[in-house]
């Protein structure tokens, strides 16, 4: 029952807001609980036992942690400390599940690899672990939440209600986004009755995400899958089309997801934090990241890149190297430190795979490299006199952002790590445009399929493109006439109901970050 | 509060510190910028800024900032 599936959004979402509705407001939160819980054993079954306890385990944390601190008997380094541990602790007894069960199999599998390139015979045999749907999302929301009481930003939570809210709200289980406490537990705890806007806004948002997951991302799936596992006899412009179909696949699923999630958040007075914000516009890669999941980003600054920088070894370092080369050279040390950090866990937080480790590897030198050549270039284009807001600037720096994205993309998504490097071979030593042309219905798309995504991609964007202008075609519509009204979001429901992907010929597809 | 609006100068010059108050909202400080200002601020003032500190509530203004300052060291 994923989310874009009819089971949820047509019969799981509406009984629960129906029962929400009709239980007084003091129950409220416990529909929503047993709803959480529910959705998570439809998936996870008796996994739901980690769930359970990173619960309890995340609820004693904050109040041990709030009691430490309390217990104040003037000697302050020695609370802090204290209370240092038990976030140590805390962190690490949720880390140590997320990897064991996610990357056993990776580093086992690494240590034998390495260990046979010194001739030592051991192999690794593989463990198999269950893994509870959403560990990935859940564990980042703990880390968030116990390092806040421990800072001293949010007070301990005494209800364990709101704990189990916080981390078990049904929408955003699967692939978040990962909220902070205070922007989902304490509105889901009050149990406000489902208004009118919020239901008709939550469920225009639903259908938009429908749009995007069901009539395009879903259509161009079978195009990325047959490019990408089969790619060694197609030619260059094949690969790339498929890269190209890839990147689109990714970004309309993730977030046309994310749309019913915050659709879904809405309808029970929920503002879930907004994952994307029109991520092809950026000026950079390092803006784009802004751009694009948008909540691990922020997460991974608050809890990584902050942290890290400002952590005394490294402050210790930047210091010398002041010393030595100066203010212009120190100020790269701490945010390099903690960028490597960041890019290090972004990669390996998407999975257990090389593939990753380089994806993240990738990010991590191309924004250095920005960082440290934001101001030669800026100088550099004013000597030359180039203008920096002329439209030929502006589809240079575009052109530069989709072929990163498109490269790293490409290994993202590639089997392994030799076939991400031989795809990029074959898009740069094997280029034929004809090829493409000749072979274009051959690639698991027909001529409909091509159309119906053309267009809808286009949709996307001139809707996207709006958005940055701050015009937003949800409220234009609600101010027109009702006629005009109805047949507008009538015509819409039918556009997805028509072009949908679904129904006999197509496999119903799994969301890719569900998988992370 | 001089050497504040001087450090702020220094570190992204062009800038009206002393009236901008979206400093963080308006991404005239990055990531980069904050790190930097917090290591003269560090240096100059003899604080020590703790990860905590850096949510957009202090760093938005050179007011705020300033009042971060005299925060910490009275805590000191």
């Amino acid at each position: 029952m994923a989310y874009h599936t009819i089971a949820y959004f047509a019969v799981f979402l509406p009984v629960v807001i129906l029962l929400y509705q009709i239980v007084p407001k003091k129950f409220r939160f416990a529909v929503i609980i047993a709803a959480d819980y529910v959705f998570f054993w439809l998936f996870s079954g008796k996994l739901i036992v980690y769930l359970i306890c990173a619960t309890l385990l995340t609820y004693f944390i904050g109040i041990w942690i709030e009691r430490t601190a309390l217990k104040n008997d003037g000697d302050k380094k020695n609370v802090t400390k204290k209370k240092r541990r038990i976030l140590a602790f805390g962190i690490a007894a949720n880390l140590l599940v997320l990897v064991v069960l996610k990357y056993t199999n990776f580093f086992g599998q690494s240590l034998s690899d390495l260990l046979h390139l010194f001739n030592v015979d051991w192999t690794f045999g593989g463990v198999k672990f269950m893994v509870p749907i959403g560990l990935s999302f859940y564990t980042l929301e703990i880390i968030s939440y116990i390092t806040d009481v421990y800072r001293g930003t949010l007070k301990a939570e005494h209800n364990i209600a709101k704990v189990a809210l916080y981390l078990s709200f049904f929408p955003q289980i699967m692939e978040g986004p990962i909220a902070r406490f205070h922007e989902t537990a304490d509105t889901l705890y009050a149990g406000e009755s489902v208004k009118f806007d919020n239901l008709k806004f939550g469920y225009q948002r639903i259908l938009w995400g429908l749009f995007k997951k069901i009539v395009i991302a879903d259509r161009i799936y079978p195009t990325v899958n047959y490019i990408f596992n089969d790619y060694a006899d197609k030619d260059g412009s094949i690969i790339l089309f498929g890269v190209v179909c890839y990147v689109a696949q990714l970004y309309l699923e993730f977030s046309g997801c994310m749309d019913i999630v915050i659709g879904s958040g809405q309808i029970f007075g929920v503002k879930l934090p907004e994952n994307f914000r029109q991520p092809f516009l950026a000026k950079s890669a390092g803006e784009f990241w802004r751009r694009w999941h948008i909540t691990l980003g922020t997460f991974f600054k608050d809890y990584i890149f902050y942290p890290v920088s400002l952590a005394g070894p490294v402050k210790n370092a930047a210091k010398k190297v002041k010393k030595r080369f100066g203010r212009n050279v120190s100020k790269f040390v701490a945010p390099t430190a903690a960028l490597f950090c960041v890019w290090a866990c972004n990669g390996l937080w998407h999975g257990a795979n090389w593939t990753f480790i380089f994806y993240g590897m990738y990010y991590f030198v191309l924004i250095f490299i920005e960082n440290i050549t934001e101001e030669p270039v800026k100088k550099l284009a004013e000597k030359l006199h180039i203008n920096r807001e002329s439209i030929g600037y502006k589809i240079f720096r575009t052109a530069k952002l989709f072929i990163i994205v498109l490269v790293g993309e490409l290994f993202f998504r590639a089997n392994s790590l030799k076939d991400g490097f031989a795809m990029l071979a074959g898009i740069f030593g094997n280029f034929h445009i004809s090829a493409l042309f000749s072979n274009i219905h051959r690639l698991k798309m027909d001529r409909l399929d091509l159309i119906v995504a053309g267009a809808g991609i286009i949709i996307v964007t001139v809707v996207g493109a709006l958005k940055e202008k701050n015009i937003d075609i949800r409220q234009k519509v609600s101010g027109w006439v009702v006629p005009a009204r109805w047949i507008f979001w009538y015509a819409a429901i039918m556009l997805v109901v028509i072009f949908g992907a679904y129904g006999s010929g197509y496999t119903a597809v799994d969301l890719i970050y569900a998988g992370y | 509060m001089e050497e504040l609006l001087e450090i702020l100068e220094d570190i992204q010059p062009g800038v009206d510190y002393a009236s901008c108050k979206t400093l963080i909202d308006d991404h005239i400080l990055d990531s980069f910028g904050i790190l930097s200002l917090v290591s003269e601020i560090e240096d100059a003032f003899d604080v020590e800024i703790s990860p905590a500190e850096l949510v957009a509530e202090n760093f938005n203004s050179a007011d705020s900032l300033w009042k971060m300052i005299c925060r910490l060291k009275g805590e000191e």
